[in-house]
């Protein structure tokens, strides 16, 4: 044995030497129930260990040699390549044979077939009739939190905001409700509305809510600024303007807001005053 | 006993005579060459580490009661029970947090692999004939990859996922005429629906993962009997694959990359927390965690969205969604031209030859810059991706960012085609210039006496 072969089998045993400790420290590791980092550093350890003797197996202990295997192009001869296809079209000729009426009727057979095997396709989901973009709020229901706690004007000052729902539609059974019906109800000073016209009587006191589900890909538009009186959605920066309606100030988005016109009793209940101002969420062929 | 072993495979198979071939069989030794192996050692690791994780998850929307130490904050909150399974995994299954940590590094690194193995086998023209089948099949794991990883990362039903779908769905509706019936269908009823987890679950764990183990084995099948390409060299040509064997040289070299490829996936999971989903909390559709990415390989995509053009149509009583061009458009465009890419080139090219031989991305200027002009396209896509988190680290407002990404996406590409472009030529001028002035001689005393310079032929 020469000396780089002696040096090769050092090293490859001080690779197993590792990767042994590091097997062990898993083994205790785990039985004590340490952490995954500690864990993992053992795997790792006893792998790279592996790896290490391998490496050192292959650069200084196997015969550096090289072999060449020869490379064909894999076309094959003339004939060969002629006979394949004159079997292949002369069985198809004997099937077709002159049964011309007996060919359709076999292929539309297969094509029944195969409009009967997508039928059980349908049983994956109700029709989406009307419900794409369909919200719950109706004129006078409350506003809601979370938590189904009736939302009160008197403890929401300028700047405040609030998700809000339905009343009677929160909680785990309503879960899909909850995700389109969610509004931002904020307040800011009814002087920086730019309301137009008709819904001028949509903001009573400068509460203004708009449904919380963006126009754009339906993520949640859950940041709001004040500074600039915009709504943000977190997931591609579609800005919305708080004070005129929910309008588009920037981002994919190519919808407003839908606004939901809100009323205030007189001991301070928030109410929807009507449904929303349009569908919910992202664009679809139906909606129009 | 393995001889007896051998011969006994041979007395009912007649296996001798492959196994001769097969283990002396050429392995060109270029580290190029390395990347799609660490993809498919990539698939075991996320087979092994996914079936251990699989014994442990419910793929199931019902509501659980939250009760676990190891979270307080999520103590005796209703969650869905596949929420609560992952956290379980996480923190009551010894050893489970390292391998769900693990198994996603992998999915990162799986489709990382996958990538560079594209570029490798695209930058230096190997897609050619006979072996852009192999091209095609590619691709189509490629796709694989990313289906699998997303639909992966949505399994969990925490804040971050959650979104994800609901992003998903939102595109689904975009597709005109049919997208509505595609997503209630998909989903299993509008957004989000208690059906959806369930689904995502056998596509994730049955579906795609068959799928891939038939498209590797056909992968490597042919690549098997088409054998290797490489590099031009003093032996290497055409008629020829020049290599270590099999056995035991190139064996044993790979065996210490999938060692090594495990290694890192362990010390990665083990050390580098990742998707840590009882921070992001629970799905709830009205709540929304910022900021707000995808995994990797989904990033561009994203990115797409976010600088997407508000153009929606509408058409009388339908609508085409904006969502439907950087949705769906942009994607299955940019997917079709690298599957014609092959072909494409050929048409541009006139080169319709067989060839065993490797180029280096200088040889061809046309191929080259193409290549970069994409890569440049999906990298811009993918920072476009994270524009509000460099917002906020660069102090810049995200609507500037995403104007320059708007603008970028479409100008970088062909600047960074024409560098490209540029740098080929020179290449190319410098390697011929080499060749009429070979910098290398040897100088051979003659036998009378006198001295003559030989030039050495570069490589």
């Amino acid at each position: 044995m020469n000396r780089a072969e002696k040096r090769g089998e050092l090293r490859a045993a001080v690779w197993l030497l590792l990767s042994i400790a590091g097997s062990v420290t898993f083994a205790i590791a785990y039985a004590r129930g340490a952490s995954a980092q500690i864990e993992g550093a053992g795997l790792a350890a006893a792998l790279f260990g592996v790896a290490g003797a391998l490496i050192a197996w292959s650069r200084e202990l196997l015969p550096h040699e090289q072999v060449a295997d020869p490379q064909h192009p894999l076309r094959s001869g003339e004939n060969e390549r002629a006979d394949a296809v004159s079997q292949l079209v002369a069985g198809a000729g004997e099937i077709t044979g002159r049964r011309t009426w007996l060919m359709r009727l076999g292929w539309s057979a297969l094509g029944f077939l195969g409009i009967a095997a997508l039928f059980p396709v349908r049983s994956l989901g109700p029709s989406p009739e009307n419900h794409v973009g369909r919200s719950g709020w109706k004129a006078g229901t409350r506003l809601v939190r979370e938590d189904g706690s009736v939302v009160r004007a008197e403890l929401l000052e300028v700047g405040s905001v609030v998700t809000a729902f339905p009343e009677g539609q929160v909680g785990p059974d309503h879960f899909t409700n909850m995700a389109n019906d969610a509004i931002m109800l904020v307040r800011v000073e009814e002087g920086r509305l730019r309301m137009p016209g008709e819904r001028r009587a949509w903001t009573p006191r400068g509460f203004v809510a708009y449904s919380k589900v963006c126009t754009h890909a339906g993520c949640p538009v859950a940041l709001y600024r004040e500074g600039p009186q915009q709504l943000m959605c977190p997931c591609h920066q579609s800005a919305f303007d708080v004070l005129d309606g929910g309008t588009v100030l920037f981002g994919p988005a190519a919808r407003a807001l839908p606004q939901l016109p809100i009323s205030v009793d007189g001991d301070g209940t928030l109410r929807a005053g009507g449904t929303l101002s349009d569908f919910v969420g992202p664009d679809a062929w139906e909606t129009g | 006993m393995i001889r007896r072993l051998v011969l006994a495979l041979d007395e009912r198979l007649g296996a001798a005579p492959f196994l001769r071939h097969a283990l002396r069989k050429a392995f060109p030794d270029h580290w190029s060459f390395m990347l799609g192996e660490v993809a498919a050692y990539c698939f075991l690791f996320i087979v092994l580490s996914g079936t251990y994780l699989t014994f442990f998850f419910h793929p199931s929307a019902h509501h659980a009661i939250y009760q676990g130490h190891a979270v307080p904050s999520l103590d005796g909150r209703t969650v869905s029970d596949a929420y609560a399974s992952v956290l379980r995994i996480s923190f009551e299954a010894q050893a489970g947090l390292l391998i769900r940590q693990a198994h996603h590094w992998c999915a990162l690194l799986f489709a990382a692999a996958v990538i560079a193995h594209m570029a490798r086998i695209f930058f230096t023209g190997a897609f050619r004939k006979p072996r852009d089948l192999n091209w095609l099949i590619g691709l189509t794991l490629l796709l694989l990859v990313m289906g699998d990883g997303f639909t992966g990362y949505s399994l969990p039903d925490d804040q971050l996922s959650g979104a994800g779908l609901r992003i998903a769905q939102s595109i689904a509706l975009s597709i005109p005429v049919v997208g509505s019936w595609a997503a209630y269908l998909f989903f299993g009823g509008g957004f989000p629906s208690p059906e959806t987890t369930n689904r995502l679950y056998a596509i994730h764990i049955l579906f795609i993962p068959l799928a891939l183990g038939a498209l590797i084995a056909l992968h490597v099948g042919i690549l098997w009997h088409q054998k290797h390409t490489q590099f031009p060299g003093e032996r290497q040509r055409e008629n020829n694959v020049v290599g270590s064997p099999l056995w035991p040289t190139y064996a044993v070299k790979s065996l210490a990359l999938m060692a090594a490829t495990f290694g890192v996936l362990l010390l990665l999971g083990g050390l580098v927390e990742i998707n840590p989903v009882w921070e992001y909390g629970p799905y709830d559709p009205w709540t929304v965690a910022s900021p707000a990415q995808p995994d990797w390989y989904v990033g561009w995509l994203d990115g797409a969205l976010r600088i997407g053009p508000p153009w929606a149509i509408h058409l009388g009583r339908h609508t085409i969604s904006a969502l439907l061009w950087p949705g769906i458009v942009l994607p299955l465009c940019f997917f079709a031209t690298l599957y014609a890419w092959p072909w494409i080139e050929r048409r541009l090219t006139g080169d319709r030859a067989y060839h065993e031989l490797l180029q280096y991305p200088w040889q061809h200027r046309l191929r080259t810059s193409f290549g970069v002009a994409a890569i440049t396209f999906a990298a811009m896509l993918l920072f476009a991706g994270s524009d509000d988190v460099q917002a906020r680290l660069w102090r810049v407002s995200v609507q500037q960012l995403a104007w320059f990404y708007r603008i970028a996406v479409w100008v970088a590409p062909p600047v960074a085609a024409l560098v490209a472009w540029r740098i080929c030529t020179e290449l190319q001028a410098r390697h011929a210039y080499e060749e009429d002035h070979p910098s290398r001689v040897v100088l051979k005393r003659a036998p009378e006496g006198g001295f003559e310079e030989e030039p050495v032929p570069t490589p």
